[in-house]
This record gives structure tokens, sequence and C-alpha cells, in this order.
């Protein structure tokens, strides 16, 4: 069974960081472990885009449109139920739907449209917040009051959110790993030429990993807005950022055929609990931001100088 | 079992004409070698036959059916299966895996299970006594054992039409034997393409030979029709070109003078390989493609790191980096034209790139002296170009590579290394690159490595056959011949 | 015949890809002409090409970094312009001209050291490093600021932004000045010959014995330098620093100017002559935004789709099957 073997020697690296930062955060601030529900579910929209993040750069792309396309889809749901009053039982699948399409339109693009993936994410990425603000105009909105109340209450069935959303990661993450398509994600980001001798279509499974990216930010974008209640076009900051470093912590690299997402899943918790470590040690919030970019940096370069092959 | 007619292929990449009118047939249950001189076009149609490379015109025949080929997809579909020069594996995947992305797509093709044509799969590894374990990861393997499972990759997918590409080069003879028991087995059902420099082996497993020069094909024939000779009389186009010269007469060494050139190197792959070369001497390095002739020539110029001697009339030389190298007048050129072309730059650029390395980064560019410098160049080298000011990849693929000689030239070497600089070079420049070589050899020392043991034996002095990182056999006079060095280097010397 | 059809066709895509730009600014021009009486004339055009200058001197550092890699790009160009607008306006108010303007290119400089050091010593890719940095800057940025708008534009600066000598606009001058100097850089050291080398064919280069490293570095150090200096520019046109991203949204077109500009978004051959009609057609069109009262927010989604157009036609990779 060593491909189980396998498997947790990949989600080694993230857990170890968030159990790491965990500890550290637990011995330093002292209501850590009781605030751990709030925290932990605070952390999950970032901890599933550095999910979605990986997907993409295991099969050798990159997006860097999360934070635009997690404002998108934020201020899509909000106003479909604030402006447009659309059924409140339906707006679970907005968000979901918004992202696929998102994730479609960046893998038609870059599969097909054979575009440099960093370029056309990051000009997306402007795209995408700029409609945000088109839609929203500021901070407003409100969502089903039953979406509410599962948030405020924080518990679905006795469960705590943030256990039952790691439990829907893990099983998504299970489910991809042992699919074929997995196996041809890994080829295609290791040796696009080989795969492609290989009878297999390149293109198409590039687009599927935007798709399933798509998914995923969707899904972030569904808790976040559940967990802010409302719609807020300036959201974001350094999800897109965090989501890399969190791929790369799970394993990924920029060269494409390794990652992890279940690996990278945990380390973005772990990033999440760095900055609420960060700000705790008393930095101003002016400074949080500086500080917290430069310890990202620091932590990239790092794991980039680790990994950096003989090249010229 | 079918019959394959390939009719008037023809493939440009930009310039370079790697496929002209390409036509010959091919009859079921055959094996035919395929062989011709470097750049001929043999590779370009095993990629464009299994649907890698796209043709610009030509027509392909199945059982006199005209079938087209776009995609790797359609060629898998026809039953058509490769084992390509440079090897088609997913570098980050382990063996099983690469051989199940494989098994998963035939099994849908063919309406049959993964796991059977998996099993074929392990048979012909079986058959080839792969010594690795399934799940290792491709990259980490050795360069014989990757050749093994493409091979395995080629033959368990038991296909109608099956190309080889040179598949021999990284096997030992064991392997080579059990290879060519499988193909035996395997020529009543498959029709098998096998391209090769090794002429023996072809005479030793194939029925029909098709010589292919130039892009095109001169002929099939019966290998109990010819002789080696012939074949090797045909691919040279007729009567050996008088090359104009003679080789260089090695000076002798003044007694109590140092050497003029002395290098000790070892590295990775590289046991200890030391030589010493006089001044006017071309030294020529022979040997199986990567056993370490490359790795010498590039330890030597510091691209690579590697403990090391250098002396230039007797004093000992610093060398770790490729600018140290070039200050002490040693020069490194490749027949890779990706590695040392500057495809939109101008010509004169390209020349003088060399020369602008070793400037400061401050200083003026002269165009002038540039320009000048590369109209003596195309003047003395015959570049055939309509300016100095044209991109360089506006030119022949032989040309490009006079410019490339043209700067190793311009920077006055002491000592010039020539790592397979005449790859893919058609005969003509060739003759002419000789002559430039023996002029730089006149007042320096050549050190000239081709994976072509007959380009070096107009022009060099003497020839070292490395083996498995080691110098196993040295040639001079009268006993360095072809024969002699393909022996020493097949064998790795006296055994 | 066939020959010289192709020599023809090699000619245009060569020079083609210079003269697109300024027939692009035609076009526009005509357009607007149509819409608003008098935008077709010199007057107009002068007030354009103030507006265009700022964004012209950071196309210059940009197109430095695109020159020397396959993939280099400065995405902090805007974020250094921005450190700029605030920084300075703080400064100012304490300092000379003089001093401040060397503190200003100092932080220039070195953020572009950093990203330099970042892409091509520990390896991390140019636009993950650029956009870090970018945020590194706009955090520095907000410390200073903290929420407030300290200081304002002086008139030397509000001179140097929008005033004109003789009719012609001083900022035009400034930009042209920094375009001949940069030219000399690129066309005239033995660095630029460097330049074009490494992001034509880093492998060759290094086996010239030249460093891929250095040139790369030099070149994001350029960028810095540059787009800080128009940050001064922009203080002198804004008056008052309202927020540290002032400048943020000149970062895409930044770099769409340089591709749109001519040079190749994979190194090696290209320079700044397109780029002046680019980036003038860019403007135009932010100031057609201006006239159809769209908001800053529909610009940032044109600006996006904008850049997704650019590089279909002008950044695509290879096929798999040539």
């Amino acid at each position: 069974m060593s491909g189980v073997r396998k498997q947790v020697l990949q989600i080694l690296p993230g857990l170890l960081f968030l159990v790491l930062i965990s500890l550290i955060s637990g011995i330093l601030m002292p209501r850590f472990v009781r605030l751990l529900p709030s925290s932990l579910l605070l952390a999950i929209p970032t901890a599933f885009l550095g999910f979605a993040e990986s997907l993409v750069m295991i099969a050798g792309e990159v997006d860097l449109s999360l934070t635009g396309s997690l404002v998108l889809i934020n201020a899509i749901s909000i106003s479909a139920y604030t402006d447009y009053h659309i059924n409140e039982f339906l707006f679970v699948v907005i968000p979901l739907v918004t992202g696929l399409i998102i994730g479609a339109i960046h893998g038609l693009l870059v599969a097909f449209g054979r575009l440099n993936s960093f370029l056309v994410t990051a000009g997306t990425s402007f795209a995408w917040s700029g409609l945000a603000l088109v839609i929203l105009r500021q901070p407003r909105g409100k969502v089903p009051l039953w979406f509410n109340e599962v948030f405020s209450i924080g518990k679905v069935l006795g469960v705590p959110l943030a256990v039952l959303f790691i439990v829907i990661a893990a099983l998504f993450w299970l489910l991809f790993s042992v699919s074929p398509l997995a196996l041809k994600s890994y080829a295609v980001g290791s040796s696009p030429k080989a795969t492609f001798s290989f009878g297999i279509d390149v293109n198409r499974i590039k687009f599927y990993a935007f798709v399933l990216n798509g998914f995923l930010v969707g899904i972030a974008g569904l808790i976040m807005t559940g967990i802010i209640g409302s719609g807020d076009p300036r959201l974001g900051g350094f999800s897109t950022v965090l989501a890399v470093l969190a791929a790369l912590i799970g394993g990924a690299t920029f060269a494409g055929g390794t990652g992890n997402g279940l690996g990278a899943f945990l380390a973005a918790i772990g990033l999440q609990f760095t900055r609420n470590l960060i700000a705790w040690v008393g930095v101003a919030h002016y400074h949080l931001d500086l500080f917290y970019g430069a310890a990202l940096l620091v932590l990239i370069a790092g794991i980039a100088y680790l990994r950096r092959s003989r090249e010229i | 079992m079918a019959t394959w007619k390939i009719v008037n292929w023809k493939k440009a990449f930009g310039q370079v004409e790697a496929l002209r009118n390409l036509s010959f047939e091919l009859k079921s249950n055959k094996i035919y070698g395929l062989v011709g001189p470097n750049g001929s076009g043999k590779s370009t149609f095993v990629k464009a036959i299994t649907g890698l490379v796209k043709l610009d015109s030509g027509k392909l025949f199945r059982d006199d059916l005209e079938v087209s080929i776009t995609s790797p997809k359609q060629a898998l579909a026809h039953g058509i299966s490769a084992a390509h020069q440079d090897l088609s594996l997913v570098q980050n995947l382990s063996v099983k895996e690469n051989l199940t992305l494989i098994a998963q797509h035939l099994a849908s093709l063919r309406n049959t299970n993964v796991a059977s044509l998996m099993q074929e799969f392990y048979d012909a590894l079986d058959a080839l006594q792969f010594p690795a374990p399934l799940l290792s990861k491709i990259g980490y393997l050795s360069r014989r054992e990757q050749q093994i499972v493409e091979i395995a990759k080629a033959l368990g997918a038991r296909p109608s039409l099956l190309l080889l590409d040179e598949p021999t080069s990284f096997l030992t003879e064991r392997d080579i034997e059990r290879l060519f028991g499988l193909l035996n087995q395997m020529r009543p059902q498959t029709t098998i393409i096998f391209v090769s420099h090794r002429l023996r082996e072809i005479f030793h497993i194939c029925d029909e030979v098709i010589i292919m020069r130039d892009g095109q094909a001169l002929g099939t024939f019966n290998l109990r029709d010819v002789s080696l000779d012939d074949v090797v009389k045909i691919m040279s186009g007729g009567t050996s070109i008088a090359w104009g010269f003679t080789r260089t007469v090695i000076p002798s060494s003044r007694g109590s003078e140092p050497p003029y050139f002395f290098v000790e190197v070892e590295t990775k792959k590289i046991h200890k390989i030391s030589v010493t070369i006089q001044r006017g001497e071309i030294l020529g390095v022979a040997g199986l493609v990567g056993h370490g002739q490359s790795e010498f020539l590039k330890a030597i110029y510091g691209l690579i790191p590697s403990r090391k001697r250098i002396e230039i009339n007797g004093k000992p030389l610093n060398i770790e980096s490729p600018l140290q190298a070039l200050r002490h007048g040693i020069v490194y050129i490749s027949g890779t034209s990706s590695e040392t072309t500057l495809p939109h730059r101008s010509i004169k650029e390209n020349i003088s790139l060399i020369l602008n390395g070793l400037k400061s980064g401050f200083s003026l560019a002269n165009t002038a002296a540039e320009k000048q410098l590369a109209l003596t160049m195309v003047n003395n080298l015959g570049i055939v170009c309509r300016s100095v000011d044209e991109p360089l990849r506006h030119l022949s693929g032989g040309n490009q590579q006079k410019c490339v000689l043209a700067r190793a030239l311009s920077a006055d070497p002491k000592i010039l290394l020539l790592d397979d600089p005449l790859k893919g070079i058609d005969t003509l420049t060739k003759a002419q690159f000789y002559k430039l070589i023996a002029e730089v050899a006149k007042n320096a020392a050549v050190v000239f490595y081709s994976s072509d043991v007959e380009e070096l034996l107009p022009i060099a002095s003497r020839v070292i056959v490395i083996f498995e990182g080691r110098i196993v056999e040295e040639f001079r006079g009268k006993e360095m011949t072809k024969e002699n060095i393909l022996a020493a280097a097949l064998r790795g010397g006296n055994e | 015949m066939k020959f010289e059809w192709n020599k023809l066709k090699q000619t245009f895509q060569i020079k083609g890809k210079i003269w697109l730009p300024f027939g692009l600014v035609i076009i526009l021009l005509l357009i607007g002409q149509a819409f608003s009486p008098g935008f077709f004339s010199l007057s107009h055009l002068a007030h354009i090409v103030t507006l265009a200058a700022p964004l012209g001197i950071m196309a210059v550092g940009q197109t430095f970094v695109i020159l020397s890699g396959k993939e280099d790009v400065d995405f902090s160009s805007g974020a250094n312009a921005s450190l700029t607008i605030v920084l300075a306006a703080l400064l100012l108010q304490r300092y000379s001209h003089g001093i401040t303007t060397l503190i200003i290119l100092a932080v220039g400089l070195i953020s572009g050291l950093l990203n330099g050091i970042g892409v091509r010593v520990i390896g991390i890719p140019p636009l993950i490093m650029t956009f870090c940095s970018s945020m590194l800057l706009y955090g520095v940025g907000q410390a200073i600021t903290r929420g407030m708008s300290i200081g304002t534009s002086t008139p030397i600066l509000t001179f140097m932004a929008l005033e004109r000598i003789v009719g012609i606009p001083v900022a035009f001058l400034i930009w042209i000045g920094i375009i001949i100097l940069s030219a000399v850089i690129l066309h005239k050291t033995t660095y630029g010959r460097w330049l074009y080398a490494a992001g034509s064919n880093p492998t060759a280069t290094h086996l010239a014995g030249i460093s891929n490293k250095v040139v790369g570095i030099i070149a994001y150090a350029l960028s810095g330098v540059l787009s800080s200096f128009a940050g001064l520019l922009y203080l002198g046109r804004f008056s008052i620093p309202s927020g540290f991203k002032m400048a943020e949204i000149y970062t895409l077109p930044c770099i769409m100017a340089v591709i749109l500009g001519g040079t190749n978004f994979f190194g090696g051959e290209g320079g700044f002559t397109g780029s002046i009609g680019s980036v003038l057609a860019l403007t135009i069109l932010d100031s057609f935004f201006t006239i159809f009262n769209i908001s800053q927010a529909w610009r940032t989604v044109m600006y996006g789709l904008l850049l997704v157009v650019i590089l279909i036609f002008f950044v695509r990779r290879e096929k798999l099957r040539i």
C-alpha cells in the first residue's frame, strides 16, 4: 500500500507546518485553544484556495487571479440574493457555478488559447475585482437567513463547521487523487510533450484542472460569504500569494508535476494562523500587512532557494 | 500485419528542410533498418509518423488506404508505436504510472481491460530484464534503465508498426541480444523499423535497409545483396570526399619544455581523465554517446563542477567559470544550436558575443568594429547571408553553426574545445569546417569530440576513446581506423 | 518572386511591430475627433503627452526587464510609483528637492535590486517576486501614511508634471530625455549587448562568459529607479496624495505598453521606440474612459480584458505538435 504511504509523505510538510505554528500560537497566545473553532473557520476559505492553486500547479500552470475571483464570487452571490431576490435555497449554488465559469474561462484561455497562465490570470484578476466593484459599489448586502444562522452558530448537526469543511476537503482530495484525471494531471505538469506522445489530450487536462480550481474557489467564496454575511468588494488582500505559498509548502513547484491539495489546504491554515500570530505580537494595524507580506516573501524565497536547480 | 506506403513527405523547420520528398514502402512482417548520416531526417520521420510533428505535405497509406495522422492519439489508434531517441517518458512519475497511462488509453481504444495490457508491458520488461523496481521514478533511473522502459513501452503496446530510434546507444551487449530476440519473436505480427547509426547491428537483425540522406530515401535494399561498405558508400554519396589536406601531424615535443596544454579532470561521471596536448595538435575524442566526453569538455571550460588541474605551458590555471576560461584563452562551442545561437539577434552580434562578454559592462559597444569583424568572418568562413545585420535565424543550420565557429575564432583561442560541433551539418560545410579548424590548430591546440567517429578521422592527430568516464584506448597513425575506434568504444578497451 | 514576398513580409513584421502602436494612436485620435471636435489638435496632443509621460517612463524601465529574459516582468512598477507619491510628499515637507529625489531614487534602486536578487539569485518566478515586492511597497506606503494624507506637491514638481516650455510639455521633454539616455545604454553600451543576448538565449550567453544574473539584476534595478522617478511626476500631477495605491492602476498598462510596443515578451528583441506609441495609445484610451465617465471599477475591468486581448495576439505558447 505504498500509495497511501506516498500520500502521507506528501501531506507531511503542510501538516507539520500547521502543527508547528499551532504549537507556537498555543504557547504564546493564551486564548488560542479557546478561539480555535472560530479562527479555524476563518482560515478555511484560504485553505480551499491553497487546494485550488495546487491543482493548477500540479498541471504545470499558475492561477494568480484568486483574489479577484474570490471577490467576484462574493459580489455575484450577494447581488443575486440582495438585488435579484433569487430563491434562497439556490443561494448555495451561485458561488459554485460562478467559480466553475471563472475556472472554465481561465481554462479556455490558458489551455486552448495557449496563453501564459501567469500573465493571463494576473490580468483577469484585475478584471474580476473591477467587476466586483461595479456590482457591489460598496460593502453591502445580506445573505439568506438560514445561511447566516448556520455560520453564526458555527455548527451543523453538532459538528463544528470547520471540521466539516476539513472533512469535505479531505474527501475531495481522496476522490481526486485516485482518479485517472489526477495521474494525467501530474503527467501533464511534469512532461507535457511525453504525455502528449502517449495520446493524451494535454490541453483538455489543463482545462479540467482550471475548472476544478474554479469550483474550489467557488467553495472558498461560498464559505467566505457565509463568514462575513454580506458583500465586500475590498476583500482579498494576500489571498493569491497565500494560496501559492500554501501550494508550494504542499509540495508543488512552478515547474509542475508535483503537489498535494490536502497538504496545501493544511499549510494555508497554518499561514492564516501565522498572520494571527503576527497580529497578536502587537504589530500595529498599519504595519501588519508589511510584516506579513515580508514574512510570506521570506518563506517563498526560502522554498525557492532550497529547490532551485543548478541553472545558469 | 499491414503494409505501409510513405509518399512524398515534406517537412521544413524554418529554413531547414528536414524531409524532402521522402518516399518508400514497407511490407509486412519485416524488420527494416533506417540509416543515414546526421541530419538526414530519420528522427523527423519517426516523429512525423507518430503524430508529434506535422508534415507540410505528403500522404500515408496503410494497406493501400490513405490514412492521416494528425496526433499521437491517431498514431496509436492506427497501431503505430515508437521508442524515441530522446525518450518520451514522464520524469516525475514511476515506471508503473507511465505504463498505466498508456495502458488506460490503449484499453479504451481497443476495448480491452487495462490489466491485460499492463501484463504485456511487464512481460516486455521481464524479457529485457529490467533491473529496477517498477515504482521507481523515471527521473531517478539511469539512462540505460530509462531506455529499457522506453523500449518496453513501445513493444508492449503490440503495435502493427513499431519504430525504434537509436535504441541501443545506452544498452549493454546482453541487453541488445535480448532486444533482438524479442524483435525476432515479434516479426510475424509486426512491421519494424530500426533506426540506427550502428551498421553492424543493422546487418545483424534487419531484413532490408532504407538509406536516407538529406531528407530523402535513396533506396531500399535487401541486406543479402549489399555489404556494409556498400551501405556506407551510398550513405556518404558515392565517393569519399577528398578533404584536400592531410591529417595534422603531432609536432614533436621538445623534451624539457612544459607541455602546451595539460588537463586532468574528475567529475561525478568521469573517474579520471588526463591528457597532454601539444601546440598544433588536434585531439580527437570518441566513444559511445553519454560516456563522459561532453562532461570532460564542459568541466575544462568551467561549466560544471569538477576537481581538476589545468596547465598551459606549465602554468597552473584556476578555472571555475566560462569567463575565467575565456580569459585564459580557452574557448568552447557545441553543436547544439539551441545552446549557442541567439536567433533574434543579428549575425554581427552573434559573432561578437564572446568579445563583448570579455569587455566591461560599462564600456561602449563598438558597432563599427563588430560589423568589420563580421564581414571578415563571413568572407573567410564562407557564410551565406544577405547582410551581417540580418537576424541569425534567417540563415540555414550550417551557416548558423559557422557563425558560432566564427564567434569562437574571433576570441583568438589558445585551446579550442569542440563539443560535437558538426551535428546535422551537411558534407560540404563540414569540409569547410575542417579547413578552418586546421587553421586554428596551427597556433593552438584543439580538443574535438564527435559522436560520429568518421568526423574525427580526416583531421585528428590522434584519437582517445572514452568508456564509462575513463580513457580506455588511444589510436594514432595507421591504427587510427574507424573499426578500431568503434570496437574500443563498444568493448570498453582490451577486455 | 516568391523570395521577395517573404522578404517583404519579414520587413513588415519587424517594422510593423513598431509602427502598429503609432497607427493605433492615429486611429484613436480620429475616433476621438469624431466624438469630441478639437481632440485631434496640437494643444490636446500636448495635453495627452503630458499625461502619458510618467507611464512612458515606467514603460522604459519595464522594457529593460522584459528584454532580459524568458519570463521576466516587473509587476511592482505601479507600487514603486505609489510609494514615491506618498514618500515624496512627506519628505518634501522637510527636505529639499535634491535630497528627496535622491532618497526616492535610492528606494527605487533598492526595491529593484531586491526584485533582481529574488528572481535571479533565489529563483522565484518574476511575476510572483515582483507581485510580492509590490505588496511590500504598498505595505510601506500604508505604514507611512497610516491612512492619512500627508503633504502635497510642490510648485517645482507641478511645473515638471503639467507645465510647458515654449509650448512643449516639460514632462514630455523629461520623458524623451530618459528615452535617449536609456537608448544609449541599450544600444551603445556593452551591457546593452549583454541584455539582448541574455534575453535571446541565456544558455548561449552563459557559455560566452556573461552572467545572466548580473544582467537581470541590473535590469530590475533600472526599472525600480525609473518607476520611482515616474512617481514624482505623478505627485506633481495629482498634487495631493490620496491613499497609498494611487499608481496601482498603471501597472498593467505599463506592461501592456511594452508588449504592444513591439518588444518580445520572451526577451531578446525590442526597444523603446514602439513604447512611445503604445503609451500614447493607452493614454488616449484612458482619456476616452474619462470622457465617457467610466468609473475606476470599469476601467480596471477594461484593462484586465485588454491585457488578455494583447496576450492573444502577442504572447502565446508554442503548439505541442510542430
